[in-house]
């Protein structure tokens, strides 16, 4: 499913122009990424949560060149499955 | 970690920027994650422009212990949600540690080791192996005299051998230089090279004189002054000047090599030119003296290391070639590949980074004959795409022609060797 889709489909569900729809869902989505830059997780209820995880600096090695290189640490958003969305998923597979 | 925010927080959020009404805001953001919900179930995959993409991906089934009892159990193949942020909303969380950026923390990548010396180092490096274990033993008279100056007693007496190691080299020198004028162009490109690599050795003489030449000073004025303290300041005064000495005796060692191999070289190639022509005047060598006497212990020991194994390998090779002075050999393709088979070990232990073909390009001239070397070790290597690091393998000897990286035909049918071994993986 693309973005369009889903503008669509919600624009249809509720009942509110596609414009209004695109305008909201971009809204939306700086909120969340608002939230989140201020290491604040957003927790969705019956889908999951999104939060900032911090990983590590680490050494990597070139394996042609075996030039070592030091990665730095930085931040990530990550989404991490509610239990309803979780079970759905499970039967699903089922 | 702070505050949790819920669907609430964003809700409000929506209300406070845009205006709408609280209920519909609610509606739509209720509406907008159930839809990637469904939209997820339905086709495992959910792109959310400025968020990020949704995907269900399989995990293959896989078997696992019991914590408790430690019996082994089977765990099914089930699906994953991945979250892939996009790149908007990954830049703006890493804002803090955006300035930071990938640092090479060693000085010294490994391949830059390999790739530097190739053209200037290796000829130096292959004066060390044995060269002529058979030529006559015909050593200089500088080098017998490296026996006793040793002591550091002698610091007035070693004064005239190093003058004299000094005139004798350059003597050398002027004797090697190239007559033919038509080698002249590539040979100044080879002198220029070398003169650059051993500017350094230059360097070394002059120090080591320097600081004999102010032993002696120092020597000189303490003598005069109290003679009867002779016996103290001696041993004192000889300290630098061993010093110099020691830079020196690999100097004067390197020029003996030289000078031992030198005969050599018209026992196992054929006589057909004197190595020794005569003097020509070189504006290298009067310019720039102390790079030019420098320059001639790199000559003269980098020549039988073109001669020697010549004779070994290479037979089809012209031996005129060989006789030249090596000024002029190093841009032709025989000696290059000489040199390179000079060094090659009979065994040699994979790394981590090597490649077949890499070896071979190392050792054989051409990355294709890699497939001798798999062939020879067919039996340690289960994939020659993949060598495990640590492997030994042995090196087969190079075949004059089969191996010879100038034959068109050599490399052919080693190509035709590699389709059909790279067909069976």
């Amino acid at each position: 499913m693309k973005n369009k889709d889903l503008l669509d489909e919600v624009a249809q569900r509720s009942g509110l122009p596609s414009d209004v729809t695109a305008a909201l869902a971009d809204r939306l989505i700086t909120l969340i990424t608002n939230h989140l830059s201020l290491d604040e997780p957003v927790s969705i209820q019956g889908f999951g949560t999104f939060e900032v995880k911090k990983r590590k600096e680490r050494l990597t090695v070139n394996p042609t060149t075996g030039a070592k290189w030091l990665i730095p640490p930085k931040w990530v958003p990550a989404f991490k499955v509610g239990p309803t969305l979780k079970e759905k998923i499970k039967q699903l597979n089922a | 970690m702070q505050k949790k925010r819920l669907l609430q927080d964003l809700v409000d959020g929506l209300v406070v920027e845009g205006d709408l009404k609280k209920k519909d805001a609610e509606e739509f953001v209720r509406h907008f994650f159930k839809v990637i919900e469904e939209g997820l179930l339905a086709d495992r995959l959910v792109k959310v422009n400025g968020l990020g993409v949704f995907k269900l991906i399989e995990v293959e089934a896989r078997s696992s212990v019991d914590v408790n009892t430690g019996e082994p159990f089977l765990i099914k193949e089930h699906l994953k949600l991945s979250f892939i942020p996009d790149t908007p909303l990954k830049e703006k969380i890493n804002k803090p540690f955006e300035s930071y950026e990938p640092v090479q923390t060693t000085s010294e990548p490994i391949n830059m080791k390999e790739t530097i010396p190739d053209n200037q180092t290796d000829t130096p490096s292959v004066n060390e192996e044995p060269q002529a274990p058979t030529a006559p033993q015909k050593p200089l008279d500088l080098g017998l005299d490296e026996e006793d100056p040793f002591e550091p007693k002698e610091g007035e007496e070693r004064q005239p051998t190093i003058q004299e190691m000094l005139a004798a080299l350059k003597e050398e020198n002027e004797r090697q230089t190239p007559t033919e004028s038509g080698k002249r162009n590539r040979s100044i490109v080879v002198i220029i090279l070398i003169a650059l690599g051993l500017l350094f050795l230059a360097g070394l003489i002059y120090w080591s004189m320097e600081s004999n030449r102010k032993a002696r000073q120092e020597r000189a004025l303490k003598e005069a002054m109290m003679e009867q303290l002779a016996v103290e300041v001696e041993p004192l005064t000889g300290q630098p000047t061993q010093d110099a000495l020691d830079s020196l005796s690999i100097l004067a060692a390197q020029e003996n090599a030289a000078a031992v191999k030198q005969p050599s070289q018209p026992s196992t190639a054929k006589p057909v030119e004197k190595p020794v022509v005569k003097p020509a005047p070189k504006p290298t060598a009067t310019t720039a003296k102390p790079a030019a006497t420098t320059a001639k212990p790199a000559t003269t020991t980098a020549k039988p290391a073109a001669t020697t194994p010549k004779a070994v390998s290479t037979t089809t090779k012209p031996t005129t070639t060989a006789s030249k002075p090596v000024m002029t050999t190093p841009k032709t393709t025989t000696t290059s590949t000489t040199t390179k088979t000079t060094s090659r070990p009979s065994e040699v232990t994979v790394k981590t980074g090597d490649r077949l073909t890499l070896l071979s390009e190392k050792y054989y001239g051409h990355k294709v004959f890699w497939v001798y070397i798999y062939l020879e070790n067919k039996a340690k290597i289960a994939d020659p795409n993949n060598v495990t690091a640590g492997t030994t393998i042995v090196l087969p000897k190079a075949h004059p022609t089969m191996m010879d990286p100038t034959n068109a035909e050599a490399v052919k049918k080693a190509e035709g060797i590699q389709q059909r071994i790279l067909a069976q993986f």
